[in-house]
């Protein structure tokens, strides 16, 4: 399982692949779809992490604005 | 008339020896030591005299050491008759010096002896329990010793006091002494000793300078504080003991804590404590707060990050084009970039929601 550094980066790579005009439609339409789940993954992640500092952080601690 | 009883020269000698033990028994006897000597480095042989008559005395030499020539001595003894001989003689059980001088010579050669062996040096000493709460007192139960000690026990420190009562002056309180030290450790009857006696003649105090008492305390297991009641010349018991203290009311002070000032101890270190746990509770608090405004900022510019990458990434779709009138089409799932050769074959062209398939009539440019 690929963690949400890896996730990211994967994810700015086909962003710059598609915005590249030597990608042909084929392809990007490929690049396309196997990036919608990586987005999904990621924000899971992101969702689940933001849940455990929340959990983590005593009530008497509050977090900067 | 009843015929005299016929002895043997030896039986005659026995009966006499046995009869005179019996008749008189242990005593105790004063006199001036003459011609000490040691036989087959075993028996200690002398002649116990006064200005009239001369006694002679023997006794194991390892057990009641070796008086010189001159010295004014009290021993406890049990008058004999020497069998084979015919001579009288008592054998000697303890002995006791009498008058300073000779105490004085004794005490130095002792000292002398004892230091020579290590037995006074500090690497010896055991510490003393900081908090004890069962105590072996060895003393005499009649003595004023005991009240003082037992006083001071009281108003310093909660303890157990096991008192094993011995004699402190006399012929018998050597035997006594060690025996009650020896007791105390084979029994655990204490997590320390103090051995005690109030102030007496150098007679009196004669005890304490016996090597056999010190060496006892030196042998104790368990830490020994000493006091004899006296300032001048320590006794080699107090020097071979773990502490040393002048009086028996000193000894219970330097055995025991004292109650109000280790409470008022405990009392500041529970404060100091809890200004410590508070003082790192804030600094644990101020480190999670930081790393959790850290955390929360990663968290953030993730969110920002994926959100505009996802913004990107849509903006992006191919398929988005084709809201704007674009379509795509393709003949065996492959996408045309070319138009020509199609002429009669079948396409599929898609649309923003839908797919259609066609038949390509002509190629025209």
């Amino acid at each position: 399982m690929k963690n949400f550094a890896e996730l990211i980066t994967e994810i700015e790579q086909a962003t710059e692949s598609l915005a590249d005009e030597s990608t042909d439609l084929e392809e990007a339409l490929d690049i396309y779809k196997k990036t919608l789940p990586l987005i999904q993954e990621a924000q899971q992640q992101l969702d689940k992490f933001k849940l455990e500092i929340k959990e983590l952080a005593p009530e008497s601690i509050e977090l900067e604005a | 008339m009843i015929e005299p009883q016929v002895f043997s020269v030896q039986a005659f000698n026995q009966l006499a020896s046995d009869t005179l033990r019996q008749q008189i028994g242990p005593v105790l006897i004063e006199g001036e030591v003459s011609q000490p000597k040691v036989i087959n480095n075993q028996w200690l042989s002398f002649d116990l005299v006064d200005q009239n008559s001369s006694l002679n005395c023997f006794g194991v030499a390892a057990k009641l050491g070796t008086p010189e020539h001159g010295d004014q001595i009290k021993i406890l003894a049990e008058p004999r008759i020497y069998v084979p001989r015919g001579r009288f003689s008592v054998q000697i059980m303890a002995i006791e010096l009498k008058g300073e001088g000779t105490l004085k010579k004794a005490y130095d050669q002792l000292y002398k002896k004892l230091n020579n062996e290590g037995l006074f040096e500090t690497k010896h000493k055991q510490p003393l329990p900081k908090y004890p709460l069962k105590i072996a007192l060895i003393t005499s139960k009649e003595g004023a010793a005991l009240t003082d000690v037992l006083k001071i026990l009281e108003e310093r420190w909660p303890c157990t006091v096991e008192l094993l009562p011995v004699k402190v002056q006399g012929i018998e309180a050597e035997a006594s002494i060690i025996n009650a030290i020896q007791r105390a450790n084979q029994n655990n009857l204490g997590e320390l000793i103090i051995l005690t006696r109030g102030g007496g003649s150098a007679e009196d105090l004669q005890t304490f300078n016996k090597e056999s008492i010190a060496r006892a305390v030196f042998a104790s297991k368990s830490p020994i504080v000493v006091a004899i009641g006296h300032e001048q010349d320590i006794s080699v018991a107090e020097l071979t003991a773990d502490q040393r203290a002048a009086t028996p009311t000193h000894a219970a002070q330097i055995a025991t804590p004292d109650l109000i000032t280790t409470r008022t101890s405990i009392s500041e270190s529970r404060n100091r404590l809890a200004t410590l746990i508070e003082q790192k509770a804030a600094n644990c608090q101020q480190i999670i707060r930081a790393w959790l405004n850290s955390t929360q900022r990663i968290s953030n510019d993730s969110q920002q990050r994926l959100i505009a990458s996802t913004k990107l990434i849509n903006s992006l779709n191919p398929e988005a084009v084709l809201r704007r009138g674009y379509s795509i089409t393709r003949h065996n799932d492959r996408i045309l970039k070319s138009g020509l050769n199609l002429a009669g074959k079948i396409v599929s062209i898609q649309f923003t929601e839908t797919k259609v398939k066609a038949r390509v009539n002509e190629e025209f440019c």
